[in-house]
């Protein structure tokens, strides 16, 4: 069978363009900064819009890869929804053929039609064909420009980053339980999202405090929760041996947990937290109660 | 026609059901099926949950569309045919609200809860992966490539047969791949017109050229003839030899 080449382009600068904040906005209701990496609210039957605004230095950009005027460059906004297993372009717009543009763009979703978890990644392409030699662009779809880092955003579970569940515990023989975490450890590259499911008790007398937080005993519950949850996540990547590393993809397990395990509690790979159980149980579990923030 | 939300099953319950269920046999399993679990139920909020008489006709069409299999567990060879008449059935019948079908616990609560015993039927071996709800679970699978192929699913190609299971993991179990759905059925579309003698080797070396472009390339900007032509011109290039 043949072998594959592929020849290498020229891309532009990241001067060249500007890519704003996100907003977004859920129904009829306000426009919002998208500052976190969750949307609240969000349901089945919600349509949410999203929007952001992009300025380019067209001229600075056509000439860095070196596509002269009239031919077709645009702007997209690439939705990319793992758990649906869609990808598609939720905006275009055509760049001018030189000079400064500022474009704003705008993402419909319509209700139903993403779940858990979205990305979001700006480029410029080419339209047309370009016929020119390597190493300059000449395929239609090249991808001249791309955000850094495209943008993540869970669409469910409550308080965004852990997908909740109510269930009925005692129907699984744990009727005093309040929660469960359950991980599913074998992929480290499986989307967080689909890989850990926090599950409370429906028949729990606590649910309700639990759930709505505004009390001292709720949030005491919430605060207990979060330490729980953590320390488990940790521990039992740790005793699966589960391969985190630093450049895994944004929202997999294992980029999650790298995260908790080198920001928030300081170590630098899993087999520390295994040493640690061993050795030095209490300074660990101490670690895990002050990178909670248990109780404060 | 309207959609419905299906019962969750949670993985710990799914977990325990798994364990209960390991000696029965198809005929006992059959036997224990239900349209409810204590531990599942349907998303809160979003939509309407899918009454019994769904979940019946559900339960009813698919072990219909198996019934010529019904009860010899399917050999591998047997596979294809029984996910096609699957995914037939459950696209037919289920009217899923789509982001449900992103949930795992609503796959485990068909293969473990509504249908256990054609569950097993199709994966003897009883393999968790199957039988979970994750992305190869057995009815999730069919349900995803009958969504993304449509009619493609059940065409025959220029050798008289339709996608095997080797191809469809090519194009499917590449995620990058299938989850632009002009391009995963422009690979099934050039896939199955091709004349060549090793039809899977060939698909095996066209997914991987189209994916080696994807990179640099965004194939989700192309109209269909472009993707096509893409295609077409990866496929070429494979025959060509090196």
């Amino acid at each position: 069978m043949s072998t594959i080449t592929a020849y290498p382009y020229l891309t532009a600068p990241e001067e060249v363009w500007s890519p704003g904040p996100w907003f977004y906005s859920l129904g009829e209701g306000p426009r919002t900064h998208l500052a976190h990496d969750f949307i609240n609210g969000w349901d089945y039957q919600a349509q949410l819009e999203l929007a952001c605004e992009v300025a380019i230095d067209v001229g600075a950009l056509r000439s860095s890869v070196r596509i002269s005027r009239g031919h077709d460059l645009d702007l997209i906004v690439l939705v990319d929804c793992p758990a649906f297993r869609e990808r598609w372009v939720g905006f275009r717009a055509p760049l001018t053929d030189s000079g400064e543009q500022v474009i704003s763009c705008g993402v419909s979703l319509p209700p139903a039609s993403i779940a858990e978890r979205i990305s979001l990644e700006r480029q410029v392409v080419l339209r047309g064909e370009h016929p020119a030699p390597p190493p300059l662009p000449s395929r239609k779809g090249s991808i001249l420009l791309r955000d850094a880092r495209s943008r993540s955003v869970a669409v469910e579970g409550d308080g965004g980053r852990f997908p909740v569940e109510l269930v009925d515990l005692s129907a699984m023989g744990y009727p005093d339980a309040l929660w469960m975490l359950d991980v599913d450890t074998s992929d480290a590259d499986r989307a967080f999202l689909a890989a850990v499911r926090l599950y409370v008790n429906s028949s729990h007398d606590a649910k309700s405090d639990l759930l709505e937080a505004g009390t001292p005993r709720g949030r005491d519950l919430v605060s207990a929760m979060g330490w729980d949850v953590l320390r488990q996540l940790v521990v039992r990547s740790a005793i699966s041996g589960l391969d985190v590393r630093p450049d895994q993809e944004e929202g997999t397990l294992g980029a999650v947990v790298w995260s908790l395990l080198h920001n928030r509690l300081g170590y630098d790979q899993l087999a520390d937290i295994v040493a640690a159980l061993e050795t030095t149980a209490e300074d660990l579990e101490s670690r895990f109660q002050s990178a909670a923030g248990l109780f404060t | 026609m309207s959609a419905y939300l299906y019962p969750r099953l949670p993985r710990p319950a799914a977990r325990q059901l798994l364990k209960v269920q390991e000696g029965l046999s198809l005929s006992e399993l059959r036997s224990a099926a239900r349209t409810s679990h204590p531990a599942a139920a349907p998303a809160p909020t979003g939509g309407r949950p899918a009454p019994d008489d769904v979940l019946e006709k559900v339960a009813s069409s698919v072990r219909h569309a198996c019934g010529e299999q019904w009860p010899a567990e399917a050999s591998r060879a047997q596979g294809a045919t029984l996910d096609r008449a699957v995914g037939r059935a459950l696209i037919d019948n289920l009217q899923i609200i789509r982001p449900d079908a992103a949930n795992e616990g609503v796959w485990s609560f068909l293969s473990l809860v509504l249908l256990p015993d054609i569950a097993v039927l199709r994966f003897p071996d009883r393999a968790e992966s199957r039988l979970l709800g994750g992305p190869r679970n057995v009815f999730r699978r069919p349900w995803e490539r009958r969504v993304v192929l449509g009619d493609l699913a059940d065409r025959s190609g220029n050798n008289g047969q339709a996608l095997g299971e080797d191809e469809l993991v090519n194009i499917f179990e590449r995620s990058r791949l299938a989850r632009s759905h002009e391009l995963a059925r422009a690979l099934a579309e050039n896939i199955l017109s091709v004349d060549v003698g090793n039809r899977s080797e060939y698909a095996r070396e066209l997914t991987k050229h189209v994916k080696r472009q994807l990179g640099a390339f965004n194939v989700d900007v192309l109209d269909p003839s472009a993707v096509r032509s893409l295609v077409a011109e990866a496929g070429s290039r494979v025959t060509a030899g090196p």
